[in-house]
């Protein structure tokens, strides 16, 4: 099996980055020193070329966009669902599974929270997320009500790992597990199988947030969903879990998309090996997630194959990788 | 039925899909762009100097059928122009939609617009192409027909940045070398300075933008010579050229235009500016490669490690054919490498013997010739073509330059190999 890598970054406005300018970009061999061309994208964007035609530094980064609140709703303390307006949605319109945001009500960058746009309305320039309040930086968002100003950066595109294998199944069959707030992410690899023309069965985990996260879901998206567990407290995978695995495999399914913590995809990944899946495997980005625009530096680490990557086909070099 | 999957659908992978399919092999053809023939949409110029012998020698080997394909098209048979005798050139709008044609006629599985990102290979064997949604294409013989030009990256490198050619990089994405993605290295063709890659040589100006007169002269006699002022002569530009045959000072001194349905500039690239002072061509106007006021596309840069029956060294069951399987120049040596890579690609899977064609007849000897030099002997700045050069120098010297066809057909008799390539299934032409 093949493992491929491509930025998420690349062909977007903001490419070529930082990382380019260095000569240390992670798509083009001749940025990086090498003496040949090995592209393979299928509609060639020439990164070395548009960097000598950017005077050899990187292109500007996305600016910050103002967005204001109109719609805050709470469940119990924890979970709060916020719709906005921004000036223009234009950048948010050709959206693509895993697209995230940068979200903040502070001036510094240091509190930015990448958030999955998990809803949104071109009409009237709206998007929606959901923040889960957790840590330091989410807890910002406690107090937010209407009509307050928030400052967003993005969009972004590695929140799902796998784009290419979504963007090419259809007519067939796929299972999609989530557990709790992974289900935001995982809102439009459904909404893009189905548009495939496939058969999407949803398991979800409802985690801390009870039957809401089920309620939120049914409503907002008319969606059938069956409820499982995917681990029990020793933190394994349960019984129910390992035994709708089984199913899948007999059922046909040549796509599952995981939308739980990295443990449990480590974990399912593992089981579906013993069992002898072979086919797609996608997942949501988590706590892998960096900037995006070379600044952060996060990709240049050995995890980079990983944090920008939108195409992964090899289990075992997966497993290598996370380990 | 066992499957030979043919990546690349210029001139060589044409030839070596309907050598495959005539000896019996079921045949999918898989092609970036929307149109086949690849660079073969700018050529034009065959039969001229040793390039007749090979034409005779290949329909005499029973792979005559492009010929024919290009014979039907020629608009000019038997000119002349500097350094070049009995040449014919065929109208490359024309051409295009006879070979398709003629690959349907065979039934071959053509597959446009579909791009090969990469392969499935394991203990040197190839079992699938993989496409770039992710899919792949399983076969048991591969022919690597990719060429040699681009990608972008190179073009800007080696060259003057991407010239917008017929190769359509931007649009249908970069030539990816099946032969590189097996772990193979590739070899890479040089200048006499070194540096890596040859700009191609030549450029298509639009017909209607030539003065009425120059016009008038390309369409009567298929050539039209015009002196270059003094001051824009440039020599050096002939050891940036890829073709090896028109790297004569009269091509520095002059503006070639050849009559290919469009007009054929014989030079790698011309600024506008200067080219608009040439008395005819005050509003000439580039249509390939459309950036031809700057540069050309930049090839050479992938040629694969071959043996004679054109397999890769290091694969068991890929092939190479065109630029990619010998650092050969032109069309007709791209039909000659791809005709031998489809053939023996059907005799692999059928686990019959490979042919190498003998050195005896011209075609045999270009193969042979090129890969001793260029391949194990790494004389990476020389390539190869019947029409001049060194090689046609040792054709001539090997008394194998001939014009005759009824003695090219008794060389082909006297050696057992006549319709060699025409195999059980036939097709009309």
């Amino acid at each position: 099996m093949k493992y491929y890598t491509k930025c998420s970054n690349y062909a977007s406005d903001t490419c070529p980055c930082e990382l380019a300018e260095e000569g240390k970009c992670i798509v083009c061999s001749m940025n990086r020193g090498e003496s040949t061309c090995d592209c393979t994208d299928t509609v060639s964007y020439c990164i070395e070329q548009e960097l000598i035609n950017n005077g050899g530094k990187a292109k500007a980064h996305r600016p910050d966009i103002e967005g204001k609140i109109t719609y805050v709703r709470e469940f119990r303390d924890e979970l709060k669902f916020i719709r906005f307006v921004v000036p223009d949605i234009t950048p948010f319109m050709n959206r693509d599974v895993g697209t995230y945001v940068f979200m903040r009500l502070n001036s510094s960058t240091f509190y930015d929270v990448p958030l999955s746009v998990m809803y949104d309305d071109i009409n009237v320039n709206t998007l929606a997320v959901l923040i889960k309040i957790r840590g330091v930086k989410t807890s910002k968002f406690k107090d937010l009500k209407v009509g307050d100003r928030i400052t967003l950066r993005g969009p972004y595109y590695n929140g799902v790992m796998g784009r290419r294998d979504i963007a090419g199944f259809n007519n067939s069959k796929a299972y999609v597990f989530c557990k709790g707030i992974g289900f935001m992410p995982s809102i439009h690899v459904i909404e893009d199988l189905r548009r495939n023309n496939n058969e999407v069965k949803i398991y979800i985990d409802s985690g801390d947030f009870d039957n809401r996260l089920i309620y939120l879901i049914k409503k907002l998206y008319d969606m059938e969903v069956n409820e499982f567990k995917a681990c029990d407290e020793s933190g394994d995978l349960t019984e129910e879990y390992r035994d709708i695995l089984g199913e899948m495999l007999s059922d046909g399914c040549k796509l599952i998309h995981m939308g739980l913590s990295n443990y449990l995809i480590k974990k399912s990944i593992r089981e579906l090996e013993r069992i002898g899946y072979n086919s797609r495997i996608t997942f949501i980005n988590n706590a892998k997630l960096c900037c995006g625009e070379g600044v952060c530096g996060a990709c240049t680490k050995d995890m980079v194959l990983i944090i920008r990557c939108i195409y992964v086909r090899s289990n075992s070099r997966l497993m290598k990788l996370k380990n | 039925m066992k499957r030979v999957i043919v990546v690349g659908g210029g001139w060589s992978g044409v030839s070596a899909a309907i050598c495959a399919k005539k000896a019996g092999a079921d045949v999918i053809l898989i092609e970036k762009t929307d149109l086949l023939l690849g660079a073969g949409n700018v050529g034009g110029i065959y039969r001229n100097n040793g390039r007749f012998t090979a034409a005779e020698e290949m329909i005499a080997l029973g792979a005559g059928e492009l010929f024919q394909a290009m014979d039907s098209c020629a608009e000019h048979v038997g000119i002349e122009f500097p350094g070049h005798r009995h040449a014919s050139l065929y109208n490359v709008d024309k051409i295009e939609p006879v070979v398709r044609q003629l690959i349907d006629n065979y039934g071959i599985d053509v597959r446009l617009t579909t791009h090969v990102m990469d392969v499935i290979c394991e203990d040197n064997k190839i079992s699938a192409v993989v496409l770039n949604d992710a899919s792949h294409v399983e076969g048991d013989v591969f022919i690597d027909a990719t060429g040699t030009s681009g990608p972008m990256g190179n073009c800007l490198r080696y060259g003057n940045g991407c010239s917008m050619c017929i190769q359509r990089c931007p649009t249908y994405g970069p030539r990816v070398s099946l032969s590189a993605k097996c772990g193979i290295k590739d070899l890479i063709g040089r200048r006499a300075d070194g540096t890596y890659g040859v700009f191609s040589g030549a450029c298509k100006i639009s017909k209607s933008s030539l003065s009425d007169s120059v016009r008038e002269t390309l369409e009567k006699d298929g050539v039209a010579i015009l002196s270059i002022p003094k001051e824009d002569i440039d020599y050096d530009k002939l050891s940036r050229k890829a073709c090896k045959q028109y790297a004569l000072k009269e091509y520095s001194e002059n503006i070639i235009l050849l009559d290919t349905g469009t007009a054929k500039l014989m030079t790698s690239y011309y600024p506008l500016d200067k080219l608009h002072r040439i008395e005819g061509l005050e509003k000439a106007h580039y249509i390939d490669p459309y950036s031809a006021g700057r540069g050309n596309s930049i090839r050479y840069m992938a040629v694969a490690p071959c043996i004679d029956t054109m397999q890769v060294k290091g694969v068991d069951n890929l092939f190479g054919a065109g630029e990619k399987g010998a650092p050969l120049i032109g069309h007709t040596e791209a039909v000659v490498t791809g005709a031998v890579a489809g053939y023996n690609a059907a005799q692999y899977i059928n686990n019959r013997e490979l042919l190498i064609i003998p050195d005896s007849l011209a075609v045999g000897l270009i193969i042979s010739h090129s890969h001793e030099n260029f391949v194990e002997q790494k004389k990476y700045d020389e390539r190869y073509t019947f029409s001049g050069g060194t090689f046609f120098a040792l054709m001539k010297e090997k008394s194998l330059y001939e014009t005759d066809t009824d003695k090219i057909r008794d060389r082909v008799e006297r050696l057992g190999l006549t319709n060699v390539f025409n195999g059980k299934v036939k097709a009309d032409i």
